[in-house]
Order: C-alpha cells, then sequence, then structure tokens
C-alpha cells in the first residue's frame, strides 16, 4: 500500500470558465457564462457522471476539456499537463487518447460512409502506418466488441437502428483505443429498452479497457447505474458532489433532490408507490437561461432560499467524506 | 363512466404500398378511451403508435391504405378534419418543430378559434393569454408577444398544451410529449396534464416508450410491439403481474430510481422490428424467453379475461 502517493488523475479541471457572447437584437453583444469556476478531477478507469438540465453548461463543460470550444478561464491537465497551452500539433496527436460519443446517434454518422469507411477514419488519421488487412482486422473486432457482426461492415447508417447506430459511434470513439470517453447524453435518444444495452457495453468497455468515462445526462437514473463518482451542475456551476452511494442515498442540495424527486417511476411490488418529497418540486419558473447575477442561481426555485441567497454566491464545501455541496441553507432542511 | 367511451377504435389497420407488399404499420387495433380517462399507450420506437395517434386524426399521408373504424362519440365516422382538430386535439414530442418559427404566440393561438369557432381577434387573444396562465405559464401577456425561438422547451410545450385546450378538446391525444423534456419540466407537465384530466374531464391518450410515464397518469395502458395490441390492463394490475413476456421485459428493464444498483441494467435483447418485417408466428417470438415452436409458425389470438385484462400470446405468464 502507497497509500502516501495518490494516484494521478488522467484529467483534471480547475476553476474552469467558459464564456459565449449571445447577440441580443442586432448589434449588442451579451456575456454569457456558461461554466462557471468548475473544478473535477477522473481517474483511469474511473466513470464520472455529469448530470444537470439542458442550459446547465454540461454539454459545453465536455466540449471545454476536449478543447472544442474556447475556455475563458482556468486550467485543463491531462495527465499533468495544461492541455489549454498546447499547439495544434500536439493537440491532433493526443486526441487520440480522449474520445467524445454524442446524444443522436444518426446525426453524428455520415449518412454516406459504410460502417467500415466510419470505423476505419480513426485508424487512417492515428495510425497511418496501416496496412488495409491490419485495418480491416481492427474493424472487425471493434464490431464484435460492441456487439455487431461483420456483416454490418459493409451497411450504412439509415439500415441501422437507434441503437445499433450508437453501437456505431461507440465503435468509431473506441478504434483509436482512447484513454478518456466523454459520453455526452449516448442514451437519450433512444427507447428505454435498448437504453440498458448502451449502458453495458459501456461498462463492459470500461472493464475491458480500463477507460475513463465522462457521462453526461439529464437522467439521474442512468448515470446511477453506471457511475463511481457524480457532478450535479446547475447554470453553469457544480452544486454537488458525491460518490454514487452518497449521492443517492443522501443528496444534500434542494436541487438535487428536485431532480430525483421528478424522476418518473415504475411500480414495483414491494417498492413505495408515491413519493411525498415529489410535491416538493415547485412548478416554477423554468425561465430564461439568462446568467444569475451574485448569490445562487438556484434561489428562485428553491423552497429554502432566504436572503443570503441573494446575497452570497455559495461555495463547495464537504458535506461528508468524498462528498460536497454548494448550499447556503444546508442545515434547513430535514433529510 | 357509464355513458360509453368517447373513442372508439375497432380493428384499424393502416398499411403503404411498398416493394415486395404492403408494409402494415398498424394491424387489428381495437381500443376504447373513455370520458375522462386516461389511457398510455407503450411500445416502442417502429410500434406504431404514432401512425395509430396520426390515423386518429386524419393526419396520415396520402399513400397511407387505412382500415376499420375510428368512432368519436358525437361525431359521424369518418368526420371531416376541422372536427377532429376542434374536439380531438394533439400533442407532439417536438415543441419545437410544432409551432411556427415566425409568427408570434399570440398570432398563432388566436388562430385557432379565428379558424375553428370564428372568435374576433382580440377576444381569441384574450383567451389565449388567460389559457397560457392556466397551463401554469408566469407572465402570459408577454408571453403571446414573444416567438417560438425565445421559449424554452418546457414552454413551448406548454404553449402546445394551452393551445390544444383553447378549443376545449373532449380528447387530448399526447405522443410522446415529455420525451424531449428535461425531467424537472417532464414533471410539471405529467402534472399539467393530470390537473386537465381531473377539473375538465378531458380524455387524454398518453403515447410514450417509458413505462415509467405513463405509469403515473394511466389508468388503463395498451402496449403496442409490431404494430399490434400485444396487451392490456388497469394500469395497477399490469404492473403487479403483467402476463405477456414483453410488457414483463419493458418492466424489468425500467431503470430503478431507488434501492439497490444491480451490477448490470437489466435489457431487453434484440431490436425492435421493422416495419416491413413478417411473421409467421408471434412476433415478439426472436426476442421472447418464454417462447414455444407454436411462437414460431401461429399468430397467437387476443384473450379477454373478465376483469377487462387482454393479452395476445401462446405462453403468457401465470397471474
Amino acid at each position: 500500500m502507497n497509500a502516501a502517493v495518490p494516484p494521478s488523475p488522467l484529467l483534471e479541471a480547475r476553476a474552469l470558465r467558459v464564456e459565449y457572447h449571445a447577440a441580443r437584437g442586432l448589434v449588442a453583444r451579451e456575456r454569457v457564462i456558461a461554466v462557471d469556476d468548475v473544478g473535477f478531477s477522473l481517474e483511469p478507469g474511473e466513470t464520472l457522471g455529469l448530470v444537470g438540465e439542458s442550459g446547465s453548461g454540461k454539454s459545453t463543460l465536455a466540449r471545454a476539456i476536449l478543447r472544442l470550444v474556447p475556455v475563458a478561464a482556468g486550467e485543463v491537465l491531462w495527465r499533468g499537463e495544461d492541455l489549454l497551452r498546447w499547439d495544434r500539433r500536439r493537440l491532433r496527436e493526443r486526441r487520440r487518447g480522449m474520445q467524445i460519443v454524442f446524444q443522436d446517434p444518426f446525426a453524428s454518422l455520415d449518412p454516406r460512409m459504410a460502417v467500415v469507411e466510419t470505423l476505419e477514419e480513426p485508424l487512417r488519421i492515428f495510425e497511418s502506418g496501416l496496412g488495409r488487412r491490419e485495418r480491416r482486422a481492427r474493424v472487425l473486432r471493434m464490431l464484435e466488441r460492441v456487439g455487431l457482426g461483420a456483416d454490418a461492415m459493409h451497411r450504412y447508417p439509415h439500415e441501422f437502428s437507434g441503437g445499433q447506430c450508437q453501437r456505431i459511434g461507440i465503435a468509431r470513439a473506441m478504434m483509436s483505443a482512447p484513454e478518456l470517453l466523454v459520453c455526452d447524453e449516448p442514451v437519450s435518444a433512444l427507447d428505454v429498452s435498448i437504453q440498458g444495452q448502451i449502458v453495458n457495453l459501456l461498462a463492459d468497455l470500461q472493464r475491458e479497457s480500463r477507460i475513463a468515462l465522462l457521462f453526461i445526462s439529464h437522467n439521474l437514473t442512468v448515470v446511477r447505474h453506471l457511475s463511481h463518482r457524480v457532478l450535479v451542475m446547475y447554470r453553469g456551476r457544480l452544486v454537488e458532489t458525491a460518490t454514487r452511494e452518497a449521492l443517492f442515498a443522501a443528496p444534500r442540495h434542494p436541487y438535487t433532490r428536485a431532480l430525483l424527486a421528478a424522476v418518473p417511476r415504475v411500480p414495483r411490488p414491494g417498492a413505495a408507490s408515491a413519493d411525498p418529497s415529489r410535491a416538493a418540486m415547485p412548478l416554477a419558473p423554468d425561465g430564461p437561461a439568462g446568467p444569475v447575477v451574485g448569490g445562487c442561481a438556484y434561489r428562485a426555485r428553491c423552497p429554502f432560499a432566504a436572503a443570503i441567497c441573494a446575497a452570497r454566491t455559495p461555495e463547495l464545501e464537504p458535506a461528508g467524506p468524498d462528498h460536497a455541496v454548494a448550499c447556503h441553507r444546508r442545515e434547513a432542511q430535514t433529510p | 363512466m357509464s355513458d360509453g367511451p368517447i373513442l372508439a377504435v375497432e380493428r384499424l389497420r393502416v398499411a403503404y404500398p411498398g416493394r415486395g407488399g404492403s408494409i402494415e404499420a398498424v394491424r387489428d387495433v381495437s381500443l376504447s378511451v373513455g370520458a375522462g380517462e386516461c389511457v398510455g399507450i407503450v411500445g416502442e420506437s417502429g410500434s406504431g403508435k404514432t401512425q395509430l395517434c396520426l390515423a386518429l386524426m386524419g393526419l396520415l399521408p396520402p399513400g397511407a391504405r387505412i382500415e376499420g373504424a375510428v368512432r368519436f362519440a358525437g361525431a359521424p365516422d369518418g368526420a371531416p378534419r376541422a372536427v377532429r382538430g376542434e374536439r380531438i386535439a394533439m400533442v407532439f414530442q417536438d415543441p419545437q418543430t410544432a409551432l411556427t418559427p415566425h409568427l408570434r404566440i399570440g398570432s398563432q393561438m388566436a388562430e385557432v378559434l379565428v379558424h375553428h369557432r370564428r372568435v374576433p381577434g382580440s377576444q381569441a387573444r384574450e383567451a389565449a393569454r388567460s389559457m397560457l396562465a392556466r397551463v401554469g405559464i408566469p407572465d402570459p401577456a408577454g408571453c403571446l408577444r414573444r416567438y417560438p425561438h425565445e421559449l424554452s422547451g418546457g414552454m413551448r410545450q406548454r404553449v402546445l398544451i394551452a393551445m390544444c385546450l383553447l378549443c376545449a378538446p373532449q380528447l387530448l391525444i399526447a405522443d410522446e410529449p415529455t420525451t424531449a423534456l428535461d425531467v424537472t419540466v417532464q414533471a410539471q407537465v405529467l402534472e399539467l396534464l393530470a390537473r386537465l384530466r381531473r377539473e375538465q374531464r378531458m380524455a387524454i391518450l398518453l403515447v410514450s416508450h417509458d413505462l415509467a410515464v405513463v405509469a403515473g397518469l394511466a389508468a388503463r395502458i395498451v402496449v403496442m410491439y409490431a404494430g399490434r395490441v400485444v396487451e392490456e390492463a388497469p394500469a395497477d394490475a399490469l404492473f403487479r403481474s403483467p402476463r405477456h413476456p414483453y410488457t414483463a421485459a419493458l418492466i424489468a428493464c425500467a431503470p430503478n430510481a431507488d434501492g439497490p444498483i444491480p451490477a448490470r441494467m437489466a435489457t431487453l435483447p434484440g431490436q425492435p422490428p421493422g416495419a416491413a418485417e413478417r411473421f409467421a408466428g408471434c412476433p415478439f417470438v426472436a426476442r421472447c424467453d418464454r417462447s414455444s415452436d407454436r411462437c414460431r409458425h401461429e399468430p397467437p389470438a387476443m384473450v379477454t379475461l373478465d376483469d377487462g385484462r387482454r393479452f395476445a400470446c401462446h405462453e403468457p405468464l401465470p397471474a
């Protein structure tokens, strides 16, 4: 046991900030802070769930750490190196290690490319020395890993169902043997009956390859099945971070609790049918996604809001082992 | 609910001509909805649920061949579309594409009343404003002046529901009304539908791929697979003891929000069949863990029980 030396994270974000300049009328520009002061770390082989509503900044955060959108401030360390300082050549080289799977399985595949071409493309870019035969062999192995057969090779995206297209999207991302796979709502567009197949596939790939996953979703139940730790984001800021067990057993932020309560449930024998906390989510404005200046952004919807919530922006503070919450009123809530 | 069904569908078939024979999107579907009742329709993509809804609304494309009967209480069979638009209204999945992007919310909403009821414009706008307030939009007068892109997804869906309600329909068909929305907004929209059903005795046909969405609202649930009804039961009975293996599988693979976390998510293996696929026997046989030889060759007939349950399966689960 070398407990004195903590394992170095694969990826670490520090005080990350992303801004957009949104058009406001014809001339005026409004600065929108999409991600504000976000920090987290991800170990090799770990799954980090990132949960929030649309407009919470979760997709922007994912794109920022992959340098797909510009970062206004902060650092993103990849194995200790600030990737925001990489030049184009290095970035291109290292992208091999970090791949992304998108929400819409149809839109993210080129309709004119047969599956084999889509899967060979990463090899042509990152391993240009490979011969045709070896490329084909790798494509075939990957198709089998993601549960599609050799007969998928020469077919086109429109011939597949949504779930199968998502398998192809995952296979493409896995072709360059990445160490990090960012999954941006990978199951949200799929039937519930198919979601489990994709979640299990990601879990299998992770076990076989020790790949780290950043799994983004607006749905806590799916995140719960896959994540080791979970980040909850609201209006660009982290409001709660915890291990999966702590978050689901004892969520501390009123927003996390509202999210959990809002999940529709299938009645099961033996399970409590009515959830009293469901009424806790007020039919409040889900309103404009614009910036909230100062104070807690959740206060307009929060049943526990007090004067301090408008006065000061709450910071993440420890709320237990490996559990942090950004809420002035966490003592006011009866668990 | 003794005053008979408000909607009765009998042996409805929807087919499209295709290469190598017709493609049957809806096969022999019968169902009914009582006044003020919420009936859920659950099935995967391609199960025919949307085709069924469009058939009810008279919105199928010209190439569609329709057989069977759709009876709506108070309207003659095969009533013109205008009657259906007024008495039956439909909410679609995507609140973005269902609104006209270049018209303000107020104009779009007022048009509904001007068209169906010949109400003067100013009166129609006032009706629209009060309806927006009823569906929980915080600044209704302001909302009337906005364009669709200025509203969030949840707001847009509420606007669409308000628009449907302007003519006080007796039946609201909601096809995946919350699938494009966040869970918190979904909960609000479902709550709104529940309230409207209670307060106005408006019947709702709630369609979703997600059993959990339907579970909280529907008194009765119809499960569809490959264009057919495979099971129907009162909601509590369906969840307590599903008889069709497909229903049981759908219940099993709904993700758990509470309780112990299994090492793997329960799944339904395989893919739902395509509309062009043909079956000698039961369409679910390839994905079923109870199938017998008979299931491969003989289509299962619908069995109707005394308690209002019915299912089509040779090897049903025990009651």
